[in-house]
């Protein structure tokens, strides 16, 4: 008998290792979940209002400035062979600078995770529970999220997967409705105009903002599947611009502009379900859909290898701390006005950790390794 | 007991000294005769060996059985023969034999449901196997009931069960462990599992469990499994009960282990995910395409039982705005005529539902068929007629207690019921946001939860696409070619 034992010890337990690692898959949807949570379903209105028939243009656009991210990323790692992002830092910055660096992309990691529940604390606020404050819900949010807030990279991964399985079931839900609409409401496509073009910088960096998650989850790939993980995450942008123009071009230039939740004002006029304000049935995948990027985002910035080795009232301590910052950071949020400047600000912010940064380190990377 | 050996585990018992056996046979007598005293039912019976020595044989009155006794180990010990008395082995043909050197030993065994035989010119006791008979014939299962398929289910006797296990697997890779667990009590525990498939980094998880358990003793398959589960704080079942010998060793076949306990007509199996509380034991009989369909329906039993209750609490409550104005103006109508808000409302009935069902499994079969009868029909007419319930609200609450029982194991119904009391009270607080942000960090913390290193959801958010799709379409028995990859095995391939 243990014979039969030790033989399957190696093929047992390479089986059970895959779980100990990010598959492609995963690392795809980690990538596409990034950016996908409550301004997600208010871009397509804000970009509609904004640029009409030249909105595609930011989200193509988008795409491919989010792929360009994965690629720096790739070869940065690669090029440096470092094992994790703090090593990663340290290689290009030295030990001190690097750990200060990496700890302020943390930081920044966890301030676009606050922002991400304000906006959904905001959204929330207009659409259902309007007599409540906007304090109540990011608290409620803040600690809802402070459960899971400490986990591995394959439990986020799982989270992120389950949350994609939702969203495709928002978007099929919200697709009923397109039967329903008239050909003649597809506006036409058009090239935009010289003007427009600086206008829309930081929408494209918005849209191409989630790339960045890679930064911290390409250490987590399965190694012998990184270049499937990297290409996965490619498509995972490319499924992120694929998604966006749906809603674009179903709900998101004939949203009513007064209405707080403008992008499925169409589905309610023209849905197939047949019930008055079928948009809060959305309400039962919001949740998990909206706060997927901050739930990424935030575990990602706590998530060191030094301190998932440290003890438990460290780490009790750091998750309380990153539950406090991200809801200072959420009611820095008051009013549903506020979200085109902050999603310009979210595309600066990714301006810098998702392009600038894997730049710098590429090239310090390969000018080190010509020196040598 | 910590120890495989039972023999071992003896020993632990400090109320009885750690006594050699002597060579002289009053000696021994004397000790057994002492404990007679204050055990009546220890029988110490005298005979010749071999028509040479004096021996006795010592057992619990009604715990061996008496005529394979008569049979096969006194007649033949009986007849005149020039053998040593150490030689008793060699002419019993009967049970399971031991030996044994220390007086603590033989009486933890005897108890135990040994038949023990010692003889003069002797310090060692020959310890025989003979459990009476006595118990449950093998029936319908109460629990895993199916149309199709074999319908035997397990029994109180240990040793049965395993031998219904065995007739299914005929396979000598079929492993089987026994342990005995209790201090006091040392109930037989048999673990199962195929050599060649399971992971053995499982069973070793399972072995070192069931090692730690240092109990007076475990009466019920119930408390076992609090010992086993991998994640102790969690309202969700890690291990599942069974009680049918098919269900087993397909559990088997898929890499899984078995525990089976004395005196207990369920085996447990584990590990197992989320989504195995939702296959039913008819599903692998069925066409793969109603088989899917049926589990589609338990899916959505599930979530119409834990969900429609606060569906409703949120949407009378916070968001009437969403019914249709036809459906809207009726309900309004009812509940303006009722004392309670909603909330309190269903609350209530869904007390009232949980007092009627427990009455109805506690008493017997005759009552129990009254009391669904009174509670169904007389109570609910009388709720209605003296407002304090609507209509509307008794459809929803029956209809969510209902679908919970469609689901095919009892384990998960339990879970169902606290959820959807959670539920009600997140409606009520913030409406469908309440509910929402519920569900989040319950779907959260699932994905998290790990049993025995598998992801608990699993194929669900893992990495293998195949496995997912086996989860949402069956596929006929020739196509199913391999096994779940979300359960660790040794061998993979289940057909070529």
């Amino acid at each position: 008998m243990q014979a039969y034992k030790l033989d399957g010890l190696k093929s047992a337990n390479a089986q059970a290792a895959k779980y100990m690692h990010i598959s492609a898959h995963q690392g795809a949807l980690m990538v596409l979940c990034g950016n996908i949570g409550a301004s997600f379903l208010l871009l397509p209105g804000i970009l509609g209002g904004q640029f009409q028939t030249s909105a595609w243009f930011v989200l193509v656009l988008g795409g491919a400035v989010g792929m360009l991210c994965c690629a720096l990323i790739h070869a940065a790692y690669k090029v440096s062979e470092s094992k994790s992002f703090e090593e990663l830092m340290q290689h290009a910055f030295g030990r001190i600078m690097g750990n200060a660096v990496s700890r302020l992309v943390r930081l920044a990691s966890l301030f676009r995770a606050g922002i991400t529940i304000g906006i959904f604390a905001c959204t929330v606020k207009g659409l259902v529970l309007p007599r409540q404050s906007n304090v109540t819900l990011c608290l409620l949010l803040c600690a809802a999220l402070l459960f899971i807030l400490r986990c591995d990279a394959t439990t986020s991964a799982r989270i992120c997967s389950i949350g994609m399985l939702f969203f495709a079931s928002a978007l099929a839900l919200m697709l009923t409705c397109a039967p329903a609409m008239h050909s003649a409401y597809i506006l036409p496509i058009e090239l935009p105009a010289k003007s427009e073009l600086s206008q829309m910088v930081f929408y494209i960096l918005f849209c191409a903002s989630g790339a960045d998650i890679l930064l911290y989850l390409y250490p987590h790939l399965q190694k012998n599947r990184l270049r499937s993980g990297v290409i996965g995450s490619l498509l995972g942008c490319g499924a992120k611009l694929y998604a966006l123009y749906i809603c674009c071009s179903v709900f998101g230039f004939y949203a009513i502009a007064s209405y707080p939740f403008a992008p499925i004002s169409m589905y309610k006029s023209n849905n197939l379900i047949g019930i008055d304000r079928p948009e809060l049935i959305l309400m039962i995948f919001f949740t998990l859909i909206s706060l997927t990027p901050a739930h990424l985002y935030a575990s990602a910035a706590i998530r060191t290898e030094k301190e998932s080795k440290s003890s438990s009232r460290r780490d009790l301590v750091l998750t309380l701390f990153a539950g406090a910052a991200l809801f200072v950071f959420a009611v820095m949020i008051k009013s549903i006005e506020q979200i085109p400047c902050i999603l310009e600000l979210l595309g600066t912010l990714f301006l810098f950790t998702g392009i600038f940064l894997p730049l710098f380190l590429l090239f310090y990377s390969l000018l080190k390794r010509r020196s040598v | 007991m910590k120890k495989v050996d039972p023999l071992i585990c003896a020993v632990q018992q400090k109320h009885i000294p750690p006594e050699p056996l002597r060579y002289v046979l009053e000696e021994n007598c004397a000790a057994l005769k002492e404990l007679q005293s204050v055990c009546q039912d220890l029988v110490i019976h005298s005979f010749r060996l071999f028509n040479r020595y004096d021996a006795v044989l010592v057992f619990v009155e009604g715990m061996i059985d008496t005529n394979q006794c008569g049979l096969f180990v006194l007649e033949p010990l009986t007849e005149e023969k020039e053998e040593s008395p150490e030689n008793i082995k060699k002419h019993l043909h009967v049970g399971q034999t031991q030996t044994c050197t220390t007086i603590d030993m033989l009486i933890s065994m005897v108890f135990n449901g040994h038949a023990a035989i010692l003889a003069d010119n002797c310090n060692t006791a020959t310890l025989i196997e003979l459990r009476s008979p006595v118990g449950r014939s093998i029936s319908e299962p109460d629990m895993n009931r199916s149309v199709f398929g074999p319908r035997e289910s397990f029994v109180e006797k240990v040793t049965l069960n395993t031998l219904l296990l065995r007739r299914k697997i005929h396979d000598s890779k079929l492993c089987m462990e026994n342990f005995f667990v209790g201090r006091r009590g040392q109930a037989k525990l048999v673990l199962a599992y195929m050599g060649d498939i399971t992971d053995p980094t499982i069973v070793a998880d399972v072995k070192q469990k069931i090692q730690k358990i240092d109990v007076d003793a475990i009466g019920s398959i119930g408390q076992l499994t609090q010992y086993l589960q991998a994640q102790k704080s969690t309202p969700f079942a890690q291990i599942m009960p069974i009680e049918r010998a098919d269900l087993a060793a397909q559990a088997l076949l898929e890499g899984r282990v078995v525990v089976f306990l004395d005196q207990n007509a369920q085996a447990l199996v584990l590990p197992v995910v989320f989504w195995d509380f939702f296959r039913a034991a008819d599903d692998a009989s069925e066409k793969p395409f109603t088989a899917t369909i049926m589990r589609y329906l338990r899916l959505l039993c599930f979530f119409a039982s834990v969900l429609l209750p606060a569906w409703y609490v949120a949407l009378m409550t916070w968001h009437p705005q969403l019914l249709p104005l036809k459906l809207a103006l009726p309900l309004v109508q009812y509940t303006a005529s009722i004392p309670l808000s909603i909330t309190a409302e269903v609350l209530f009935i869904e007390i009232l539902l949980a007092i009627l069902s427990e009455a109805a499994l506690r008493t017997p079969k005759q009552i129990s068929q009254a009391i669904g009868l009174v509670g169904g029909v007389i109570l609910g007419q009388a709720l209605i007629s003296s407002n304090l319930a609507t209509p509307p609200t008794l459809v929803i609450a029956t209809a969510s207690v209902v679908a919970q029982f469609a689901m095919p194991h009892y384990s998960i119904v339990r879970t169902m019921a606290i959820l959807r009391v959670a539920g009600i009270i997140a409606a009520a607080m913030y409406g469908l946001f309440g509910v929402s942000l519920l569900w989040f960090v319950l779907l959260c913390i699932l994905a998290k939860m790990k049993t025995y290193d598998i992801p608990y959801l699993a194929p669900l958010g893992t990495y293998r696409w195949q496995d997912l799709k086996s989860l949402l379409f069956l596929r006929r028995a020739p196509q199913h070619k391999k096994r779940a990859a979300y359960i660790p095995v040794q061998d993979t391939t289940r057909q070529v």
